[in-house]
């Protein structure tokens, strides 16, 4: 199943990417429904190093080796 | 691509599950996928992934184009260019699709089924793909024009 992101999402500091699960009868959270293996790619467009990016319980994806 | 990042959520989820910008970072949101188990609930939901921002409010909301029946489960990507598939004629992709301005080159590879040889197709001046059989002197090339897909946008 997909979804169509609006492309050039630019988050600053505090934004947040959620996945939520709504009521098809009227948008409010459904309950009942765990997500998991959740991931996303990203651009970052800081000067910092991508290591800064994580952050909680997100972790970066380490790259592979030569 | 040195800044370009896959980060993971290493924890089993929730009912909804978020990644926080940290302080002093700029992101742009490529791609985001996710598993939802709905095995639990009671009735239809659509998967959505959301933006919030600093002060809190929700300023877009993705939701896949078709909801998730009582008790049902998806695995979901969002991304640019997934949109919805056709819902009349059973199925295959709107060929409404839009693209956003200054979408640059759209490669699209398709298989058309059409009978004898010496077809041939090509772009016309509304953005359609025509398919037409000149060399068969085709009396109705007409009904061949087939809308595979029309292009909007700053192309």
């Amino acid at each position: 199943m997909n979804g169509a992101l609006p492309s050039g999402l630019e988050l600053g500091s505090n934004y947040s990417v959620r996945f939520v699960a709504l009521d098809a009868t009227d948008g409010s959270a459904m309950a009942g429904v765990a997500i998991g293996n959740a991931a996303i790619q990203v651009n970052n467009l800081s000067d910092s190093s991508l290591s800064d990016l994580e952050t909680g319980a997100w972790f970066l994806v380490p790259e592979k080796g030569p | 691509m040195p800044n370009q990042a896959q980060l993971v959520f290493g924890e089993a989820g929730g009912s909804s599950v978020a990644y926080d910008v940290p302080h002093a970072q700029i992101i742009e949101l490529v791609c985001a996928t996710a598993s939802f188990d709905g095995g639990g609930s009671a009735g239809a939901w659509f998967p959505a992934v959301e933006v919030v921002s600093d002060s809190g409010h929700v300023i877009s909301r993705t939701v896949t184009p078709q909801s998730v029946p009582a008790g049902g489960s998806a695995d979901v990507t969002f991304a640019p260019f997934l949109g919805a598939v056709g819902t009349g004629g059973g199925g295959g992709f709107d060929p409404s699709t839009a693209l956003p301005f200054n979408g640059g080159e759209l490669h699209v590879h398709a298989i058309l089924d059409v009978p004898g040889d010496n077809w041939q197709t090509e772009p016309d001046a509304g953005g359609y793909v025509v398919v037409s059989a000149p060399a068969l002197g085709d009396p109705s090339p007409d009904a061949w024009v087939i809308p595979v897909l029309r292009l909007v946008g700053g192309l």
